[in-house]
């Protein structure tokens, strides 16, 4: 190698502030494989999937630093082994218990909106919300952003995923939201059922039947692929409502007590159930619709007012069993 | 100098006619034009507002509007010379999205345009879950295979989703879509007085929700539930589906 050929190799790399092993790390696009019932996945234009920025937030969700103390991390509340959900009613955070039960992450890249009164208008947006939570998080952006910084792996992880992009607040979030956008169920007895690879016992063909038609009703908030409507509903559980739900975000009195509509999708591991996780167990869910809603001046429709179902015990046992097809076991191992 | 023009005088001519220059005035020529179609929603002529607006139903009960979603499907205009032209195949409205109520403009040859025609709902062969755009919003009027259709082999759609409440706590809804075998979609073809020539315009379906509710039949809030398993319940809508719609002049 002439000395010329050297020193212009030298001042290349003085140029590019290079580490020559990085020099060419393009982040790798990630393709993900929709579920064929699944409805077309929108991702956004400037956060596209990649293997590196997945990897990143996966790390991300699963470490504490993203709290003030690094007690307490994204998947503290999104347990893998609850769908990620939260076995509590209400989460611990940093400093005391926070006010609603945390909603499972399962197919959240079809979701408009989140949270159960639906103040993130997106998946990164979400992903922001939780860290300047006093309770939940408790710490500033400036100082998660000062910790990653300096963190031994974070910086050459951003840069694989993010090159050339200074780490901020919401880098961090695309990141996060990388990885839950790869959060997919679409396993479980019932979907194979539907693919003709499994058959249901009787009983729960009887608590298919219910779910399905007008009598049961659970379809109509609950029937699409992603058993969810992504919309929100007074469901009747107070005819006083004290958590106003969406209402408390958009100001309109029509919206008190409305609440997300979750998906049923492994609902077996994600209780307690409602937003304020009052009900322990799926048979107290079903017996509240059969008999127990109550009438408010914002009800949904769907349920009408004081509606009586009269199911039999054999019936709500079948739409239990029915639900518990919904359940999708590889999906708590496979993240 | 002279010379010079005498020489591409020819050529000058040939060009103005070649490019289809008129020396002597505009071109007449009808040009392409541009047509969309937007859907608006009153009740009692006053427009709806979700949650908000109170109207009245020809039975007698005051009632406000909570959710109104519906499916159109092959959206055209009739020029007057009978051609048939396509808008759109299948439109999802939903009052509470804006971004639904209207089909984007698309270029139409010039004329006298008649008729604006769709069919409010789906025509039962073609009514077949998966058939339209699978958005999460089309999604969401799913009928599930176990109402009753006939052959009970796949899920549909709903035709419409329109629900509210009336009087001091009652809550209707109203949806319909193929039950009992039957189909009870039904075409709609509105009169139009439609120049294209160059121009840009926008039609205006208004559909009268207060309708729905009578002309021929009267619908009492009282009497109908769940009605997608209540084939007789669905014809009688379809009935009064004949006065829902009219394009604003």
């Amino acid at each position: 190698m002439t000395a010329i050929v050297k020193v212009s190799l030298l001042l290349l790399l003085i140029c590019t502030g290079c580490d020559s092993s990085r020099m060419d790390s393009t982040p790798t696009p990630v393709i993900l494989e929709i579920p064929a019932s699944f409805p077309v996945l929108e991702i956004p234009q400037d956060n596209p999937l990649t293997e590196e920025g997945i990897a990143l937030g996966r790390t991300l969700f699963f470490d504490p630093i993203l709290s003030i103390d690094s007690t307490v991390a994204c998947a503290s509340c999104h347990e893998p082994a609850s769908a990620f959900s939260d076995p509590l009613a209400f989460s611990q955070g940093v400093d005391g218990v926070t006010t609603r039960n945390s909603m499972p992450i399962i197919n959240v890249g079809w979701m408009e909106t989140l949270f159960w009164d639906g103040r993130a208008m997106s998946v990164e947006e979400q992903a922001l919300k939780p860290v300047e939570n006093e309770v939940e998080m408790g710490e500033r952006w400036d100082q998660v952003v000062k910790k990653i910084k300096r963190h031994a792996v974070y910086p050459a992880m951003f840069d694989d995923a993010f090159p050339s992009q200074s780490i901020t607040p919401e880098l961090i979030a695309k990141a996060i939201a990388q990885y839950e956008r790869t959060l997919i169920s679409a396993d479980s007895k019932y979907d194979r059922f539907r693919a003709g690879e499994a058959t249901l016992t009787e009983q729960e063909i009887l608590g298919m039947n219910l779910f399905f038609n007008e009598r049961g009703d659970c379809f109509h908030c609950h029937g699409t692929a992603l058993f969810t409507d992504n919309r929100y509903h007074n469901n009747g559980l107070d005819e006083y409502p004290e958590d106003l739900g969406l209402a408390a975000i958009t100001n309109h009195p029509t919206d008190a007590g409305k609440f997300k509509t979750p998906t049923l999708r492994n609902i077996e591991y994600t209780a307690p159930y409602m937003h304020d996780g009052r009900f322990e167990t799926l048979e107290e869910v079903v017996e509240f619709y059969n008999s127990g809603t109550k009438y408010s001046e914002t009800i949904d429709p769907l349920l009408g007012n004081r509606r009586q179902i009269n199911l039999s015990e054999e019936e709500k046992a079948a739409l239990v069993a029915y639900l518990k097809t919904l359940s999708d076991p590889g999906f708590l191992s496979t993240h | 100098m002279f010379s010079n023009i005498q020489r591409f005088l020819p050529c000058l001519l040939l060009i103005l006619l070649v490019s289809g220059c008129d020396l002597f005035g505009g071109n007449d020529d009808p040009e392409e034009g541009v047509v969309g179609v937007s859907f608006e929603h009153y009740g009692n002529e006053q427009i709806v507002t979700l949650e908000q607006s109170s109207h009245q139903s020809e039975a007698g009960h005051s009632f406000t509007v909570t959710l109104l979603e519906y499916i159109v499907t092959d959206i055209a205009l009739t020029h007057e010379d009978g051609t048939v032209v396509s808008l759109k195949g299948s439109h999802y409205v939903n009052k509470d999205n804006p971004d639904t109520w209207t089909i984007a403009s698309i270029t139409i040859a010039p004329g006298t345009y008649t008729s604006l025609s769709f069919r409010f709902g789906i025509e039962g062969s073609e009514n077949v879950f998966g058939a339209l755009e699978r958005t999460l919003a089309v999604d969401n009027m799913i009928w599930p295979m176990m109402m009753p259709m006939g052959d009970g082999t796949t899920e549909r759609y709903h035709y419409m989703r329109f629900e509210g409440r009336y009087g001091t706590d009652g809550t209707f809804r109203i949806h319909n879509g193929p039950s009992g075998g039957g189909d009870y979609s039904f075409p709609v073809s509105l009169p139009i007085d439609l120049e294209i020539d160059g121009n840009s315009e926008t039609i205006q379906v208004d559909m009268h929700l207060d309708q729905w509710l009578t002309g021929p039949n009267v619908w009492d809030f009282t009497d109908y539930g769940m009605i997608m398993g209540n084939p007789g319940a669905q014809a009688l809508l379809q009935a009064n589906g004949s006065t829902v719609f009219a394009v604003k002049n």
